[in-house]
């Protein structure tokens, strides 16, 4: 090797050095910022939450201080009945919302795959609901569902089933947060299905028709494996979605009658800022954000592992 | 075989049309109950037919014993200064994440995106007892800060699909010619990501003007947004239905014309906009 070349190739070497660092820089100033504010915004106030989960702190009595108390909250939670019970009502809220978000998505997807004029209309009109403000769809179900001059209850009576007082029974008081619920998050369910169903791949569908499967067999036996991503994807972003409902619930209900309606969410609220049980609800909020982890980690595992890899 | 396939179209248009009556119906409600009297509001059976009028929305905005006027300013006050502030910041370690390489890069990113996924009671507890410590409670900064706690994670992931999805090919040649890195960025990368910022911004808007719970939390009366006014309202009134529903069409009308502008985008950003509080 000549000297010449040597040289040559030592100054590319530092002006790649010197290069390299000005980008090392760059990198870090850019990222930086979000990882402090995050740190500082998220990281710490979790730390501070663990912590006061193990005092006892009534924001209402300061005279009792802040006080260790070891894992006793979370003793008291195992054996609060009205903690478990608001676990459970958030689980039935979930099965019940969920299961009609995918079916009723998956059955207006199914109607609306194929390439006609009403499609974008009916797109457009059906993605409406899910950015009406929640407290907002959560007043007008109020109105509509009122036991007396109600309009919902106008058209049952008008059909002959007479008037039911939805939000005032115990038993249907849930209900009629889930069909709220339902309302708004069923389109998104849809889009989601449609876009799924436009990337199944035609010629599969195409050798199933050509082996004249019924419409019923083509659904069951091909488009539902094929979409299974997707609705495995849909059934995990809505059910932790759903499993922290409080703004509809906080609205309608204010989780009544009693606690028919008390979700995880809004138990912890009440804790938190009605009876200012600061350690108390700290417990219960880890306790909630360790349920919710527990299904986070299998949904960023499924969906976002393939994605960052790439 | 004619009469099946006219059948198949009738129930076909049958089922369009009771999905739309079904999905607007509550929307046609919120208009009209606005435009009714007091006492059209209050009938029953339900008044359809009547003449429209602007009361509600005059007692609501602008008679001035109403504070409506006052939490509609502190709701766009709070919702464009975290919608700013996340962008800015977050817009930049998208870019970094999304062109350069770090160690433990995986862990980044999922760490960032879990802080979107802990449930808004859990994460508005920790941020009311600190926030009350510092004096942040009821301010217009400790608003935005608290909202850019799901902006943020927002922002990093969306934009970092962003500038994945442009060809870097543009700013590797800007940096061969002796651009820095920060020309790069900001006049290729950030001009080649237009639309795609557009939407993000509108998205982290639309996130804080709708969003309840921290504000319920974390606002007291000079700073209180839209939603938490209108069912403070709601407790104290008697049944105004009038104005609840004027309030709640200045609320939404802005949010479902930027929906319609980012109908494209609507499936990607919601998505990840569910996965929070």
């Amino acid at each position: 090797m000549s000297g010449a070349a040597g040289g040559q190739e030592n100054s590319t070497a530092t002006s790649a050095r010197v290069y390299s660092k000005q980008r090392n820089f760059f990198k870090w100033a850019m990222l930086l910022p979000t990882i402090i504010i995050l740190l500082i915004l998220t990281i710490y106030p979790l730390l501070y939450m663990v912590w006061t989960s193990l005092h006892s702190w009534n924001l209402t009595k300061p005279q009792y201080g802040y006080k260790f108390v070891g894992l006793h909250n979370f003793a008291t939670a195992l054996s609060d009945s009205r903690f478990l019970g608001s676990v459970l009502t958030s689980l039935t809220f979930v099965v019940l919302a969920v299961a009609f978000e995918l079916a009723l998505g998956f059955a207006l997807a199914l109607l609306l795959n194929r390439a006609r004029w009403y499609v974008a209309p009916m797109r457009l009109a059906l993605l409406l609901p899910m950015m009406v403000t929640p407290i907002v769809v959560g007043l007008v179900f109020l109105m509509m569902f009122n036991g007396t001059h109600g309009v919902f209850n106008f058209f049952l009576d008008s059909l002959g089933f007479g008037k039911i007082p939805f939000l005032a029974d115990p038993k249907t008081a849930l209900l009629a947060v889930v069909i709220a619920d339902v309302w708004q998050w069923t389109p998104f369910v849809m889009l989601i299905f449609m876009a799924g169903l436009a990337t199944l791949p035609d010629a599969v569908l195409e050798a199933g028709r050509t082996d004249c499967v019924s419409w019923f067999q083509e659904l069951w036996y091909i488009t539902l494996p094929l979409l299974k991503p997707v609705i495995l994807v849909t059934l995990l972003i809505r059910t932790i979605d759903a499993f922290r409902l409080f703004d509809l619930v906080y609205v309608m209900t204010k989780g009544g009658p009693g606690t028919a309606t008390e979700t995880l969410s809004m138990y912890i609220y009440v804790q938190g800022f009605d009876k200012f049980e600061m350690g108390y609800a700290s417990a219960l909020a880890i306790l909630m954000l360790v349920m919710v982890n527990i299904v986070a980690q299998f949904f960023i595992r499924t969906i976002y592992v393939e994605e960052s890899a790439a | 075989m004619k009469a099946k396939k006219t059948l198949k179209y009738v129930a076909l248009g049958a089922a369009l049309i009771l999905t739309l009556i079904v999905w607007l119906f509550p929307l046609y409600w919120i208009v009209t109950t606005s435009i009714k009297t007091r006492l059209d509001a209050f009938a029953y059976p339900p008044v359809w037919v009547f003449s429209p009028t602007i009361e509600s929305y005059h007692e609501t905005f602008v008679v001035s014993q109403s504070p409506m006027t006052r939490f509609l300013m502190n709701s766009i006050i709070i919702s464009l200064g975290t919608t700013v502030l996340s962008m800015i910041v977050g817009t930049a370690a998208a870019y970094s994440l999304a062109r350069y390489q770090f160690r433990a890069k995986k862990h980044l990113i999922f760490w960032i995106l879990s802080t979107r996924m802990a449930p808004a009671i859990a994460v508005v507890l920790p941020i009311f007892l600190l926030m009350k410590r510092v004096a942040l409670i009821n301010t217009f900064p400790g608003m935005i800060l608290a909202y850019t706690t799901f902006n943020l994670p927002f922002v990093v992931w969306m934009m970092r699909g962003f500038f994945g999805e442009i060809s870097k090919e543009l700013e590797e040649a800007a940096l061969i010619d002796g651009a820095t890195p920060w020309k790069s960025f900001w006049l290729v990368g950030i001009p080649l990501a237009a639309p795609g910022l557009v939407a993000t911004a509108v998205f982290c808007f639309i996130f804080s003007w709708n969003e309840f719970l921290f504000a319920l939390v974390l606002t007291g009366i000079q700073t209180k947004t839209l939603p938490v006014a209108i069912t403070a309202f709601w407790s104290t009134s008697d049944l105004k239905w009038g104005q609840f529903m004027a309030t709640a069409v200045v609320m939404i009308a802005p949010v479902l014309a930027f929906a319609i502008a980012v109908q494209r985008y609507l499936v990607r950003g919601i998505t990840l906009g569910a996965v929070k509080g």
